[in-house]
């Protein structure tokens, strides 16, 4: 059962009511009216001002309003508001806003322009009624999120920022040419239940799969994000995969193969985590475990494991945004966020230090931290739906994240060797920005009933029970046990300068190499056969272009569309392979 | 009269809790306590033993009460304990699979993360 009043809901009459896409686009667009190096506490004050505004324009927003437009025949909403995108609508407001502090003492307008961009085209998504709507921001939020991984500036991020952008927006074409399939077979474009029935709700599944980082489609997460700027990354870490996971949500809710999916991405990350270097990569693989979860409760798609999966998504916010907001203080301190160069930072960071560790104890699920409350609910509806095994899977998955991110992270950037580095805590404005988000950590751990209120689906889970913290603290307790085993006995791998290759290996080394091969093959094929190729190609090429040919027969608006989809595809893929060469 | 610039050592830093062994080692002997009197207590009062409730007609959701069904005493310690040294020597065999130098994808372009980056130096 949907419940229908939102906690958070105030009548301020007819005053706003606005899609809060267009509050964010405007700040976006007021940044940019007022570039120049005079104008920085004029953008300073837009960059806090706008998510603020889009606050109290949220609070006046209502289940069933909607703002509907006319496109040729068909109508498009911009604004669809149910429990389910007001919840995600208010964690994004949240997050920009905490984002937008951390980042305030940015100066490039490009970053800020991009970052609300981004932050309004993922409010879009979430509102968005209707696929072609959710097409258009879909595609927006690829591109502005783009150029934060540009600016980070390093000598892997231009390439990085372009191979994410190609995987994104290849997503955004099957997103796109789902839609049109579905708009045949259904004649209407409503975002709601999609299904695995038909080509149109594997489309759809797979866009929807890369942005949520399923397995061998993860790799633009751990590729990406870790060459953005401090602050770049931050805002990366909060919309995208989010977005993902509302709209499987919403569409493929209760489909069992995102059981194993999820199971999946909850496992195979933490072994990539625990030979990590890039601390910040290794916050990447933990986000892509913690992803799993929500992935298995959207499949599990009983009431308690929906608001278990879009909890998680609401706490991973804060944070995976604070794990992220510490190891940007230290990359924006010391230069580095290697492993094997850090050490000893409590000496001269022990503000961030504490605040890592409170992140660190969120997504490790401790008593009184936010992961607590919410990932045990995706837990135990597993156990009611009969998921004894995948229960075991994900356990397994809960005492490696606190291996990796609870430990790992705050153990090698603040205390294993000392380093030597001295230095000092972040800027005000950072400081303050993580202090906002460890408190939101600790309160929503400490009192559920806030963040449960704001729940879809109604459904009454107590998360404080003797056996569940038990449980939960012994599985903790002893994991660290072993890791503090494993370091005394040596049998830790120790952090070594180095990279360890995943899926990207196939289109960032394998695919040039092998492409070069075939291109040679071909051109000595061409070069020494060359009459021959004509004599074979002729009829072909006649085929297909002569007048009736198939290339020039008159195709429906919608195949032509499609076609068009699948050639941009196509070119996108040649460039990914010739890129990355 | 010129003054001769200092050139000494910076003055030597106080040393900190966790620079004496003997305190780390005080910490670990510490945590093994607790993690031995945590188990210890699961003797005393076994998971599963508190009354699941009825709220409203609906049955309130108990992870551990269900799990309880699953284990012995200090069954899921010892599960944390073995899935963690499980998993860092599967890493460690992965690694042996797929590490390699940090120049492997960019042999011209030492590719690093974040090596380009000044401290304190936001790239915005």
């Amino acid at each position: 059962m949907v419940r229908e009043a939102f906690p958070l809901a105030i009548e301020w009459g007819t005053i706003l009511g606005l899609p809060p896409a267009l509050i964010f686009f405007t700040g976006a667009l007021l940044i940019a009216l007022v570039r120049g190096r005079y104008h920085v506490g004029a953008r300073q004050t837009i960059m806090i001002l706008t998510p603020l505004v889009g606050l109290w324009n949220l609070t006046s927003l209502g289940p069933g309003e909607s703002w509907t437009y006319a496109v040729f025949d068909m109508d498009l909403s911009l604004l669809r508001v149910d429990r389910l995108s007001l919840l995600f609508g208010l964690l994004f407001h949240v997050g920009a806003l905490l984002g937008v502090i951390y980042a305030l003492k940015v100066k490039d307008s490009v970053q800020q322009v991009a970052a609300l961009t981004y932050a309004g085209s993922a409010l879009g998504a979430v509102f968005a009624g209707d696929f072609l709507t959710l097409f258009f921001f879909w595609e927006a939020m690829a591109v502005s999120s783009a150029f934060l991984v540009w600016a980070g500036g390093g000598p892997g991020a231009a390439g990085a920022g372009t191979r994410y952008l190609v995987i994104h927006v290849a997503s955004g074409l099957l997103l796109l040419a789902g839609a049109l399939v579905h708009l045949t077979k259904t004649g209407g474009l409503s975002f709601d239940y999609v299904g695995l029935t038909g080509l149109q709700g594997w489309l759809i599944f797979l866009a929807f799969g890369i942005k949520a980082g399923f397995p061998f489609l993860h790799n633009w997460i751990t590729d990406a994000y870790p060459e953005s700027s401090p602050t770049g990354t931050v805002f990366l870490s909060m919309f995208t995969t989010k977005v993902a996971i509302y709209a499987l949500a919403r569409g493929f809710p209760g489909i069992e193969l995102l059981i194993y999916i999820g199971a999946l991405m909850t496992i195979f990350p933490i072994f990539y985590a625990v030979i990590e270097n890039d601390l910040r990569r290794v916050l990447n693989y933990s986000m892509i475990n913690q992803i799993g979860f929500m992935v298995v409760g959207i499949g599990i798609g009983t009431e308690l494991a929906l608001n278990g999966a879009v909890a998680h998504a609401f706490n991973e916010v804060l944070f995976k945004g604070l794990l992220f907001m510490t190891m940007g203080a230290v990359l924006f301190r010391t230069g580095t966020v290697k492993g094997s160069e850090l050490g000893g930072l409590y000496k001269t960071m022990p503000k961030t230090a504490i605040l890592c560790m409170v992140g660190a104890a969120s997504i490790s699920a401790f008593p009184l931290f936010s992961g607590f409350v919410s990932k045990a609910m995706v837990m135990a509806a597993l156990l009611e739906d009969g998921h004894t095994w995948i229960w075991f899977a994900l356990l397994f998955a809960s005492a490696g994240v606190f291996h990796h991110a609870g430990i790992k992270i705050p153990f090698f950037a603040f205390f294993a060797h000392d380093s030597g580095i001295r230095t000092t805590e972040p800027p005000g404005t950072m400081m303050l920005a993580m202090v906002l988000a460890a408190a939101g950590c600790i309160f929503l751990g400490s009192y559920p009933a806030f963040l449960y209120s704001l729940l879809p689906w109604t459904v009454e889970y107590t998360p404080y029970t003797y056996s569940h913290v038990m449980l939960q603290t012994q599985l903790l307790m002893f994991s660290a046990l072993a890791f503090i085993w494993l370091k005394l006995s040596g049998i830790y791998p120790p952090e070594l300068k180095s990279v360890n290759i995943d899926v990207e290996w196939l289109y960032r080394w394998a695919g040039p190499r092998a492409a070069k091969v075939a291109m040679g093959n071909i051109l000595f094929l061409v070069t020494n056969f060359g009459e021959a190729m004509r004599e074979i190609t002729a009829p072909v090429i006649d085929r297909f272009l002569k007048p009736n040919g198939t290339l020039a027969r008159i195709l429906p608006t919608g195949a032509t569309i499609l076609w068009t989809a699948a050639i941009l595809a196509g070119f996108l893929v040649l460039y990914l392979v010739r890129g990355a060469g | 009269m010129t003054t001769e610039p200092e050139t000494g050592e910076p003055p030597p830093e106080p040393p900190r809790f966790l620079d004496k062994p003997g305190n780390v080692k005080g910490v670990l002997w510490g945590f093994l306590g607790a993690c031995i009197a945590i188990v210890g207590y699961e003797i005393y009062r076994p998971l599963g033993s508190s009354v699941t409730l009825e709220d409203g007609g609906e049955a309130v959701h108990h992870l551990a009460e269900r799990a309880a069904s699953l284990e012995f005493v200090g069954s899921f310690a010892l599960y944390g304990f073995v899935s963690c040294v499980a998993l860092v020597i599967m890493g460690k065999g992965l690694r042996r699979l797929t590490m390699r130098s940090e120049d492997f994808y960019d042999p011209d372009d030492a590719k690093t993360s974040d090596g380009d980056q000044k401290p304190g130096d936001e790239a915005t």
